[in-house]
């Protein structure tokens, strides 16, 4: 039965410091991955110590596991498995017995263990390594022990804290790709931290962006690109194209290329900043013959990407970044921007 | 520049084993007069002596390695839990426990000797293996704090955290991560730890009054006598344990250090 | 984590050894005051501190000692450092050299001593290597080495000794330091010496200068060697001082413990030093 962990108005202070964590509440469904996201020194590190239980929350916070509260536990009877940035093997122990570790604390027998390790060495594809000293392990090899050993005594959460950071960029993708393969297999719930956003929206089921101690928004990966709450979340998710405008009462956004008619839902009236992503920036020839575009800007730099190419337009002393897949335009030259207005989201100021 | 370099090292390897060279020289000579280089006879008449009861060589040895275990023991007992304490947490008045821990690497042994003479009389600790162990103690904890400390603070919270996280009690998280990964540190701290007790003289003689007979004190004597072969043999019986001491603890450095033994 | 009782249980038998250590200082002190003597009891007086202070031969053996002790200090610690950096220079051989410089640290100062006034004595193994390549004709033309007044002979035991320790202070720094800085000095221009001065010389120095401290208050206190190969007079302030405390005059007892609590002030006041150092050295 996967577990359900829900948090409760958590606020974390060390010393007399600013809080590093400012009441947050926040449910991980059974089963589910969910990615605590943030820059550093947003919280999101503190709130994985305090669900593991190293560190308590002020008074009035909780940390509740399908209902009952852990706070009164002790680290070690939590359940809650972490996998550090380093992979914290211990040398002096073989990689069986590393992955052995947890099932030895809980008394388990000297056989069972090593069929348990056997299994788990083999679920992360380290099988027959057993044997070796940690420091005979490449450092992917030794997260995917440590992987196994988190799993190995069937925790009721997962805790992952930048488990793949430390690693190279090929290795990373295969180590995202067990984690997530294992996780579902064995339906754990699971915390992954990360500053990464790609890595969130890839692997989570949902995302808690947290900035400064707060949280900032929470839901499936594509509402951060797509709805930001705010901001700061936009910024954060790569939004190189904000404009500030003005609402009008009918939902006009009057910006300097112009009134855009948008179609989102419940906005208020009066200064907003409207998100424009790259992807979603149209460029065509300013050429007599062609549609009238929203307005005409000049290209002012071109860069290639890999597979697409990014292109800076200014439209008065206004730059706007598109992304497309082919290269029509010179740098210099004249070029209409188009703006889809149901692809406009305004956040306030 | 290599040519000084090779002079360099030839000068460290003489002047390092030179000192020594005489004490074996000496033990074997059944005669050795100027300005001859080598002895001009052989003999084993100085280890034969010194091994024999008479010499009391062996009793003083059993003495010695007994307190100096026993120190070592002790020192590592009390001295784990302290630097636990100095290389984990900040507390107000930590400058001061420092400095009354530290204290005796500095302070020579015999100023407090003396001083702590007329209290262990008192206490009929005075001329006592006990009284003499403690007053070892006094001067090679600070060595093992030092060395413990240092390795305290160098070791990662993260390590007991993970232990806990996956199940282990915090006692138990220290019995099978914390101690194991201090391990070499251990052996080092053990090591300073036995040879300022082994190489004690003016606390032994003092507190233990010649009813503590070691091994120093039996050198010294041989020493105050004016047979070089004879001192010769008991001094190196006095060092064969230590060099000994020192190839076992670098083994176990040299896995974690690169060979660097002590420091 | 800790939480403050467990961090003074921890302590607790640590401060317990620390504090037979203040007490024998402060009994120490109390008999220096003519407290607790053996055969008066008095209130306490400064006046064998005004004896100590006024006589001659005494401010003879402090002279003799702080030289001895700075001598031997300055040496051991330009050697130790000189050691650690062709050590660290040499790429094949340094883990044997390494091993074989280690050799002193075990060996008692106690037996150094021994071996060493074997070697130095007039008729001793170096004087014969000397004669052998005809320098010297007989022993009374070897100079004195041992137990003379320029002490020699103490000052060579405790470099032999202390060079070591330096070296292996130093050594252990050069590694927390890393090669990387003394590298980017280089790159920025600077030659190999001025690297080793402006870069890695300041970031090492308190690891050296703690080990130096160490070195220093050792060599004013110790006694077995200067009481081995040391003059009969003046004597080192350790040799003084047990001597007058081994008196079968009782009388002279405070006398010993004031000169002994002087020796233990002139290290005390190294203790606060060494441990700023030590501070600046774990950072």
């Amino acid at each position: 039965m996967p577990a359900h962990l829900s948090l409760h108005n958590l606020t974390i202070r060390y010393g007399s410091a600013a809080p590093a964590l400012v009441e947050l509440s926040l449910e991980a469904r059974p089963g589910e991955l969910l990615a605590l996201l943030g820059p550093s020194g947003s919280g999101k590190s503190s709130t994985l110590r305090c669900v593991a239980g190293f560190v308590a929350p002020e008074h009035g916070g909780d940390v509740q596991l399908d209902g009952r509260s852990l706070l009164a536990l002790p680290p070690e009877q939590r359940e809650a498995a972490l996998v550090f940035q380093q992979p914290t093997l211990f040398p002096h122990l073989s990689v069986a017995e590393n992955v052995a570790f947890g099932l030895q604390m809980r008394g388990m027998s000297h056989s069972e263990r090593n069929r348990r390790a056997a299994e788990l060495l083999d679920a992360v594809q380290l099988g027959g390594y057993g044997p070796r000293r940690p420091h005979q392990l490449s450092g992917g090899q030794r997260q995917r022990v440590a992987l196994a050993r988190a799993l190995a005594t069937a925790p009721r959460l997962l805790l992952l804290d930048e488990p793949f950071a430390a690693l190279d960029p090929e290795l990373r993708d295969d180590m995202r790709g067990l984690v997530r393969q294992l996780q579902r297999e064995r339906g754990v719930t699971t915390l992954l931290v990360t500053h990464d956003q790609a890595e969130a929206a890839t692997l989570a089921d949902r995302v808690a962006l947290l900035i400064g101690g707060r949280l900032q928004q929470h839901g499936p990966p594509e509402d951060f690109y797509q709805r930001p709450a705010n901001l700061a979340v936009a910024r954060f998710f790569g939004a190189q194209n904000l404009l500030p405008a003005t609402l009008a009462a009918d939902g006009t956004a009057l910006t300097a290329l112009g009134p855009l008619r948008l179609c989102q839902p419940g906005l208020q009236p009066g200064p907003v900043t409207l998100v424009l992503r790259p992807e979603h920036v149209r460029l065509t020839p300013a050429a007599a013959g062609q549609p009238l575009p929203l307005v005409v800007g000049e290209v002012r730099e071109r860069q290639f990407l890999g597979t697409l190419y990014r292109y800076s337009v200014t439209v008065g002393d206004i730059t706007l970044v598109a992304l497309l897949t082919e290269a029509p335009f010179q740098v210099g030259g004249q070029v209409g921007v188009d703006i889809a207005p149901e692809r406009v989201w305004a956040v306030k100021q | 520049m290599p040519r000084l370099r090779w002079f360099a090292i030839l000068a460290v390897v003489v002047w390092t084993l030179l000192p020594l060279l005489p004490l074996p020289l000496w033990s074997f000579s059944g005669g050795w007069r100027w300005p001859a280089l080598l002895p001009e006879r052989w003999s084993s008449r100085a280890w034969a002596f010194v091994l024999s009861p008479e010499a009391r060589a062996l009793p003083a040895l059993f003495t010695s390695l007994a307190l100096a275990l026993l120190v070592t023991l002790l020192a590592l007992a009390a001295g784990l839990p302290a630097a636990l304490a100095l290389g984990r947490t900040r507390f107000r008045g930590r400058a001061l426990v420092e400095l009354l821990i530290f204290a005796p690497i500095l302070v020579p042994p015999l100023t407090v000797a003396m001083g702590v003479q007329v209290l262990f009389i008192r206490l009929g600790l005075a001329d006592t293996l006990a009284g003499v162990a403690l007053v070892h103690l006094v001067f090679s904890l600070p060595y093992v704090v030092l060395i413990l400390a240092s390795a305290v603070a160098g070791l990662s919270a993260t390590w007991e955290e993970q232990a806990r996280s996956l199940g282990a009690t915090r006692w138990r998280a220290f019995w099978h991560v914390t101690l194991p990964l201090l391990r070499p540190s251990l052996a080092v701290a053990a090591l300073l730890a036995f040879l300022v007790s082994w190489s004690q003289y003016a606390l032994t003689l003092l507190i233990g009054g010649g009813n503590v007979f070691t091994l120093p004190l039996l050198v010294f004597a041989a020493a105050r006598g004016s047979d070089p072969a004879l001192t010769a043999a008991t001094a190196l019986l006095f060092i064969a344990p230590t060099l000994a001491f020192l190839a076992l603890a670098s083994r176990n450095l040299d896995e974690r250090n690169g060979g660097v033994g002590l420091l | 984590m800790s939480s403050r009782p467990l961090t003074l249980l921890l302590l607790l038998p640590a401060l317990l050894i620390g504090g037979l250590f203040l007490v024998g200082l402060l009994f120490g002190l109390a008999q220096s005051l003519g407290l607790f003597s053996l055969v008066e009891v008095g209130r306490p007086t400064l006046r064998f501190y005004g004896q100590l202070l006024r006589d001659p031969d005494v401010l003879r053996s402090l002279g003799l000692t702080l030289y001895v002790s700075g001598t031997a200090t300055l040496l051991a610690t330009v050697l130790g450092v000189a050691l650690a950096l062709l050590l660290r220079r040499m790429a094949r051989g340094a883990g044997s050299l390494r091993l074989l410089v280690q050799l002193p640290l075990p060996v008692p100062h106690l037996v150094a001593a021994l071996g060493l006034a074997l070697l130095l004595a007039q008729s001793g193994l170096l004087a014969r290597l000397l004669h052998a390549l005809g320098l010297v004709a007989a022993p009374a033309n070897f100079p004195a080495l041992v137990n003379d007044r320029a002490a020699v002979g103490v000052i060579v035991t405790y470099v032999w000794k202390e060079v070591p320790f330096i070296t292996l202070a130093t050594l252990a720094a050069l590694r927390a330091v890393g090669d990387e800085l003394e590298q980017a000095a280089r790159n920025l221009g600077a030659s190999p010496w001025q690297a080793f001065r402006h870069v890695t010389l300041p970031l090492v120095a308190p690891a050296v200068l703690g080990a130096a401290v160490i070195v220093f208050a050792y060599a004013i206190g110790a006694f077995e060697v200067p009481l081995l190969l040391g003059q009969s007079f003046p004597r080192s302030l350790a040799v003084e001082a047990y001597t007058l405390y081994q008196d079968v005059d009782l009388a002279v007892r405070p006398a010993a413990l004031a000169l002994n609590s002087l020796l233990a002030l002139l290290t005390l006041a190294a203790v606060p030093l060494y441990v700023w150092l030590l501070r600046r050295t774990m950072i």
